[in-house]
């Protein structure tokens, strides 16, 4: 290992190189005691540049100097400007996150009259990096616009030749750097970095035509992020859009003609059904007409006390395990002794039920009980709806808890007062149209397989940033 | 100058004199003697008026009257006449001009403050024994010339008052016009301005005037005269003559406030505002503990009031054989009097009278003791009219989100329904007016402007217009239910229950959405292919 990290020149990691990415840390781990050991042994080795996963073409040591010296650089700190309603966009600290510019935060203006004053300091071009110094500390990002104003704890540089600025973006963003800038802030309540600080920060730099070469690269990955995000909205906005017509009935199945009923169950239903090209008509019911059981968890004297959680136990949901999206976030999810479960009895999860958030910000939140859930119990801000499964399918209630129908009466019976609560009266009220059973499980099958669908660009996403995050690690020195 | 011009000049000299004059006293502290001046300044006006209105035959004036030779007879004359037509009597020595003049002569302070105190003192017994005695008793009982607040030195406290007496001796009060209200305006001006200004304790809040505006609006649909108008918690008043704006004649004024200080400003107040001793009725003690024995068996035309927001009370079981609670069966929490204000009022509301009272938003949902009383008095009384939610911080030193509840003993005034649309009868239903989003945000403080009013007060009346030739139902902003829906909602009455102001979902294009879908697959190829090609170069595992 000593030696492959020595080398000076070529592939960083040849035969080992997938395991570098997923063991960044170890490695890295083993780089830096590496490096004690030289700094040891001999001085002339702590300058050796040369990062660990590198292009082939390229070798021999990478650059480093002070900021000041390879970047033109524009303080915009100070007083703030004047503000109008409109008039050119005001980029401040708040607006510059991690990457990339946010438009969408902190919509704020400076007129038109007073622009040339404000930027007396210099106008923006595309390419300059922004990066903030407090407020957040260390988010940096690229101008895709050159008509913006730049004020309130920001700071401006553009690369001089040796430097290529989208290179910069990226080497700042990576750990490296990152590191160091925290290492050199100062403050307490608000972490921040002087000018004088950032202005002698190192940066490691290869040739121009290597770095753009990395910056291309990982641009691409961003791309990449981006676009999988993008992805995900119009998923997002497709199953609503399916929701709105489906739950509406502007969009309707048909019974499948050819096969007879495969369940014992419903042959009659398929018998009288048997000549129909189209499901019966949704009736309205009451949640509590389809339900067999609805109740909220234990309360009062009986529930947990917070030493009464134990590591491994029976899983105990409170409205914090449920995510937005009707996910359960299984990391917020708490765990009673078997002897405490047996004593909150009134409300014990089966599988197939669907948990409903009866108060609190998240109120309305859904949320479907799994195997890894089934034997679990819950807190008094959780409703279990368990269906009788005779008029309705479970995963279509789970379904119809979402659409606009249900979220509409819930927000209209909301108070908003920190007091209120859909108790189980309130709950076995709300008003479901209920379709033909065959129709139900289609819609279910439908809305669920987006819903996988969604879940797996997610993983995506979730894969593709620890990718990205791999390379900023080994990428740069 | 018109008289608005006017009215604001007043206002801004006044409230000028009252900031500068005040130096380092507490805002608070200083209100109870410029306004106590004020009063005493208008009572003199009013009384060499009146003076010399009797005079005039004879042909004198009461700044001479004291040097006639049947001086003391013209005097006990005049004493007479001024008990029963105003309820008072000054001495032409005693008016304020004379004390004035007395404080300011030769350019030097003159110790005035014995004598002013002999005045203050005489005013109020004046009336002893008199018909007038309860309106005038200890009016100026804050008016302690002998407070350290006024200075340290008895010279520093005359000096003050001197200065005070003397600014406003230039101001012109115009009492003659007994048209305008101006004076009397401005003068709550000032009270409104004290209290914005001051913190705000045990939920008492001023009520800001567009929130009157409405009460009294509410309370004089269909009537251009009362025989009479209530506020249980009236404060300085400003609500029972925000009232009398509204209609032609208002027969009497009753109300009740717990603080002093408060009670001594409302009597003020009413007779600043040109109502006659005789036709007020204030009364100085806790409503829901001592109501006035004067009160009680009164039944009132129109009933307004802003109580204090969720104060306590002591719900002793002992108010369970009180007349105005017993047939509820429970009484309002302990820590939440606002239902045990309500009822008091229904109480005192006469079988064709309105009352309109500002609460928190809680009363409409809040459950147990207040589930109940809500419940009673929809399902068993048929009482409640309306619901109308406001805005949120409209009230100075509080943010909480208010509403007025609106109620009437006989709501079956229907008589005939337009062929056309079939709406609830109006005994049948119950008016939701959501104007919780319908304001102008200035500076902090969320503020109703005139349009705001007119729409709810203009959405009210259609409702109760027998013909109601326009549906009270008006898109996300009102809502006639039906009592079988309020029924149905537990008697719930939270407003969005009812008031549908939930923004449809815009529709989404599937199409669109598909075709972006597929595009988006064909860059995404394009981004994995670069991607891999680079990973290829760096000798690392493709991700995808």
């Amino acid at each position: 290992m000593a030696i492959e990290n020595n080398k000076p020149t070529v592939i960083a990691s040849q035969p080992s190189s997938e395991p570098s990415l997923r063991g960044g840390t170890t490695k890295q781990s083993h780089n830096a005691k590496e490096s004690n050991k030289q700094i040891a042994s001999s001085l002339a080795m702590t300058d050796r540049k040369v990062p660990k996963l590198r292009f082939k073409e390229f070798e021999g040591e990478w650059d480093s100097d002070n900021m000041n010296n390879i970047t033109s650089y524009v303080d915009y700190r100070g007083r703030g400007p004047e503000k109008s309603d409109q008039g050119i966009f005001l980029v401040t600290a708040k607006n510059i996150k991690k990457g990339y510019i946010d438009y969408e935060n902190s919509k704020e203006y400076v007129p038109i009259k007073n622009y040339s004053i404000v930027m007396s300091k210099g106008l923006p071009k595309v390419g300059d990096i922004l990066f903030t110094t407090e407020a957040p500390l260390g988010n940096i990002a690229q101008v895709d616009n050159p008509n913006i104003a730049l004020a309130q704890r920001v700071i401006k540089l553009r690369g001089k030749e040796c430097i290529d600025n989208t290179y910069l973006l990226h080497y700042m963003l990576a750990p490296i750097y990152q590191k160091l800038i925290n290492r050199k802030a100062i403050g307490t309540t608000v972490q921040g970095i002087s000018g004088k600080e950032l202005r002698r920060t190192k940066v490691s730099f290869p040739n121009l035509p290597e770095q753009q070469k990395i910056a291309n690269f990982l641009t691409a990955v961003d791309t990449k992020i981006q676009q999988l995000n993008t992805k995900k909205e119009h998923l997002e906005q497709y199953k609503k859009g399916v929701m709105q017509q489906l739950f509406t009935q502007q969009l309707r199945f048909k019974p499948d003609t050819s096969q007879p009923s495969l369940r014992g169950g419903t042959t009659k239903q398929s018998a009288t059904n048997e000549n129909q090209t189209q499901f019966p008509d949704w009736e309205e019911k009451k949640l509590g007409e389809v339900c067999e059981k609805i109740q909220d968890g234990n309360y009062g004297a009986s529930y947990p006390k917070a030493d009464e959680f134990v590591e491994i136990g029976i899983p105990f949901l409170t409205s914090k395990a449920l995510g937005t999206g009707g996910s359960i976030i299984s990391d917020k999810i708490d765990f009673i002794p078997l002897e405490k479960h047996k004593e909150l009895k009134k409300a014990h999860l089966k599988l197939n039920d669907v948990l409903f958030t009866n108060r609190g910000a998240n109120v309305g939140a859904i949320a479907f009980v799994d195997e890894s859930i089934a034997h679990g119990n819950i807190g008094p801000q959780l409703t279990l709806l368990r269906v009788n499964q005779d008029v309705i399918e479970s995963e279509f209630l789970l379904h119809s808890m979402n659409s606009f129908g249900v979220r509409k009466q819930i927000a209209s019976q909301d108070s908003g007062s920190a007091m209120n609560f859909f108790g189980i009266g309130a709950t076995s009220k709300f008003k479901l149209k209920i379709p033909h059973p065959k129709e139900q499980q289609k819609i279910a099958n439908y809305l669920s397989a987006i819903d996988l669908k969604i879940e797996a660009v997610n993983t995506q996403i979730s894969n593709t940033q620890a990718f990205k995050k791999g390379l900023l690690q080994q990428m740069f020195v | 100058m018109s008289e608005e011009q006017k009215q604001q000049q007043l206002k801004q000299t006044l409230w000028n004199i009252a900031n500068d004059l005040r130096g380092n006293m507490d805002a608070d502290d200083f209100r109870d003697y410029i306004l106590g001046f004020i009063f005493y300044k208008y009572l003199s006006r009013k009384m060499k008026n009146y003076a010399n209105v009797i005079l005039k035959p004879d042909g004198l004036s009461y700044d001479t009257v004291e040097s006639h030779e049947e001086a003391e007879a013209l005097l006990e004359a005049i004493r007479f006449e001024a008990l029963d037509k105003l309820g008072y009597f000054l001495k032409p020595s005693e008016l304020f001009s004379e004390l004035a003049k007395r404080g300011n002569s030769g350019n030097k302070n003159n110790f005035i403050l014995g004598d002013l105190a002999n005045v203050l003192t005489s005013i109020e017994q004046s009336t002893m024994g008199s018909e007038s005695e309860d309106d005038f008793g200890n009016l100026f009982e804050d008016l302690d010339l002998t407070s350290s607040k006024l200075g340290k030195t008895e010279d520093a406290k005359n000096e003050l008052i001197v200065k005070v007496l003397t600014h406003l001796e230039t101001i012109d009060f115009d009492v003659e016009n007994t048209e305008s209200d101006i004076l009397g305006d401005a003068y709550e001006y000032l009270i409104g301005q004290f209290a914005s200004g001051a913190g705000k304790k045990a939920g008492e809040f001023y009520t800001p005037q567009q929130v009157s505006k409405i009460l009294a609006k509410l309370v004089t649909t269909d009537k251009t005269k009362l025989k009479s108008v209530y506020d249980p918690t009236c404060g300085s008043g400003s609500l029972l003559l925000r009232v009398a704006k509204e209609v032609e004649d208002v027969g009497e004024f009753f109300g009740q406030e717990s603080n002093p200080t408060t009670y001594n400003l409302c009597r003020m107040n009413m007779i600043m505002h040109n109502v006659h001793y005789k036709q007020f009725d204030i009364y100085n003690e806790d409503t829901l503990v001592n109501p006035s024995p004067n009160h009680i068996d009164k039944r009132f035309e129109a009933i307004v009031a802003n109580p204090p927001f969720s104060a306590n009370w002591s719900a002793s079981p002992l108010f369970m054989s009180d007349d105005r609670f017993s047939a509820y069966g429970k009484l309002a929490p302990k820590s939440k009097a606002d239902f045990a204000f309500v009822q008091h009022m229904v109480h005192q509301l006469d079988h064709n009278g309105t009352m309109a009272c500002v609460l928190p938003h809680g009363v409409l949902f809040r459950g147990a003791a207040e589930g109940h009383i809500r419940k009673f008095l929809i399902e068993d009384k048929n009482y409640l009219d309306a619901v109308i939610g406001l805005p949120a911080n409209i009230f100075y030193g509080t943010s909480i989100p208010t509403c007025i509840l609106v109620l009437k003993k006989n709501r079956s005034t229907d008589v005939t329904l337009s062929a056309v649309e079939v709406l609830p009868k109006r005994h049948e239903s119950i008016l939701f007016i959501d104007a919780s989003q319908h304001f102008e945000k200035v500076k902090t403080q969320n503020v109703l402007l005139d349009e705001h009013l007119d729409t709810i007060i203009e959405t009210y009346r259609d409702y109760c217009h027998t013909e109601r030739r326009r549906s009270a139902t008006k898109d996300k902003y009102s809502y006639v239910a039906t009592i079988a829906e309020v029924r149905d909602n537990d008697y719930n009455l939270n407003i969005p229950r009812y008031v549908d102001t939930f923004e449809e979902e815009a529709p989404i294009d599937l199409t669109n959405v598909a075709k972006d879908l597929k595009t988006l697959e064909t860059d995404i190829a394009k981004t994995d292919a670069t991607i891999a090609d680079f990973c290829k170069q760096l000798n690392i595992e493709t991700p995808f």
